[in-house]
């Protein structure tokens, strides 16, 4: 009677010793917790789509998220529980893609088209991998956290300034090391009037995160926590469950710099309709980068592309998306720069068909051998700025395979 | 009889590695077992199981711990510092 007292009091002192262990780490480090001890852990390997939505507030309105709204940024965190890695996949905002039912537009007008659900179908189809729960960010979270932390010091690498009545939003900063509040610090991740625009914001931007979760790291945010879940669950707008978002805010707040890998969609700069700039992607790169969970660091560590001749403009006539694919990639092996991908129809073409609209019909018949395209005209109804202009029927896929067979 | 307040370094220390443990190694095992239990089992039980309900029921009982802890657990540490314990002949 006495040993099996004696038993069990050595088994509660053995769980109590257990929790009071899993309490320190789940305050001190919540990385050393084996997955299959976590309480409700998100699957091992989870994707999620997080948006900033360039959306605009008053300064009195207390605004939930709006439904509508482009997204001004848009990152693909691949969360791997395995190895306690976030991988993080910036996607420019002007980067063209086929968004389902709207035809070839600027990535960031899906959210604006068809709302999260739509966003993530073209993200899923952009990247060839599946994105398993959104999150959709406000400004107005990130100003009220990094008030609450009491600002954040950063390198302004430039002066800033650059003022939007309209919008609300007024950036004012000098060159150097800064303190900046939370307004300030919305006006730094926001500037966009750099020589490589979104890009160097893109790189800005991941800057500032990585000084944020050092920040969040620190243990004076452990006291101030319940106000960071609070602004989380005010302006956050997600389909994870609530215990997922503070798995992933302990999760978050565990990261360290070298845990997180950080990567921009690669691509070239082209000039698309009405002079608005767009970002072409690279899709070999980006697959294999997405084959590898993101794993290289930066876009500079990529090879530098050679300036190729000629600049391409390619028409979606038919809706062929495959077709389009196939020919940016066939492109892109030959290095030549893709200006722009546009699906704004030209009715009166119904044939697959190339036109050089600065003359060089040389050049054009050997872009025609490489995609397998005999009609090749020398007009000027093709795109302005392009050398040549490819539009893509129906009729080019059969081709293809003619090629191919030949 | 006036009793004289003695002081406890040792339990003191350990009452700041772990609230109670103090308490323990002095010799009131009972206070001590209750506010481990307490402190390292019931509370974080109550936050992890308010997480399944509402996100703003959560965020209250999450709040309310948050300023609570220090405190139970610094009257903790003074308790294992500088209480008289009834020793035992």
């Amino acid at each position: 009677m006495a040993k099996k007292l004696d038993t069990l009091r050595l088994l509660a002192i053995l769980i109590l010793f257990f929790s009071i262990i899993y309490c320190y780490l789940m305050v001190l480090s919540p990385k050393t917790i084996p997955y299959y001890l976590r309480f409700w852990p998100l699957p091992k390997n989870t994707n999620i789509l997080v948006m900033g939505v360039d959306v605009t507030f008053d300064k009195e309105r207390h605004v939930q998220i709006k439904e509508i709204g482009r997204t001004d940024t848009m990152i693909l965190l691949n969360i791997n529980n395995n190895n306690f890695k976030v991988n993080m996949l910036s996607i420019p905002r002007d980067t063209v893609v086929e968004i389902p039912g709207y035809g070839w537009q600027k990535i960031n007008s899906a959210y604006f088209l068809g709302g999260p659900a739509l966003a993530k179908e073209t993200v899923e189809k952009f990247l060839g991998a599946p994105v398993n729960n959104y999150i959709i960010l406000n400004t107005r979270a990130l100003i009220k956290l990094i008030n609450l932390m009491g600002g954040i010091r950063v390198y302004v690498d430039r002066d800033m300034y650059y003022v939007d009545n309209w919008g609300g939003l007024k950036i004012n900063l000098k060159k150097g090391w800064q303190t900046l509040n939370g307004d300030q610090a919305h006006g730094f991740i926001r500037f966009r009037q750099d020589a490589l625009g979104d890009l160097s914001r893109i790189q800005r931007q991941q800057e500032f995160l990585q000084t944020v979760l050092k920040k969040l790291a620190t243990p004076v945010m452990l006291l101030k926590s319940p106000w960071i879940m609070a602004i989380a669950f005010e302006n956050i707008k997600t389909d994870l469950s609530l215990k997922d978002i503070l798995y992933c805010l302990n999760f978050a707040r565990a990261l360290r710099k070298d845990d997180i890998n950080m990567s921009i969609v690669p691509g070239s700069f082209a000039v698309g309709e009405l002079n608005a700039s767009i970002w072409a992607p690279d899709l070999d790169s980006l697959h294999e980068i997405v084959n590898k969970y993101y794993s290289r660091k930066l876009l500079a560590k990529l090879e530098p592309r050679k300036i190729p001749s000629s600049a391409i403009t390619i028409i979606d006539n038919s809706d062929d998306f495959d077709s389009v694919r196939q020919i940016m990639k066939i492109l892109y092996k030959k290095e030549y720069t893709i200006v722009n991908v546009s699906s704004q129809k030209k009715p009166n073409i119904t044939k697959t068909q190339i036109i050089a609209q600065k003359g060089d019909e040389t050049g054009a018949r050997k872009l025609g051998g490489l995609l397998g395209i005999n009609n090749v005209y020398v007009a000027g109804t093709g795109d302005m700025m392009s050398d040549f202009t490819i539009v893509v029927c129906s009729d080019w896929r059969q081709s293809l395979e003619k090629t191919v067979i030949r | 009889m006036p009793a004289k307040r003695k002081k406890y370094l040792v339990p003191a220390l350990l009452s700041v590695l772990v609230a109670g443990l103090g308490q323990v190694v002095k010799g009131d095992a009972k206070k001590g077992l209750r506010t481990i239990l307490w402190m390292y089992m019931g509370f974080p039980i109550i936050i992890i199981g308010s997480s399944l309900l509402n996100a703003y029921i959560f965020l209250a009982i999450f709040a309310t711990f948050v300023v609570i802890y220090p405190i139970i657990w610094a009257l903790n540490i003074m308790d294992a510092y500088s209480t008289q314990v009834r020793i035992r002949r």
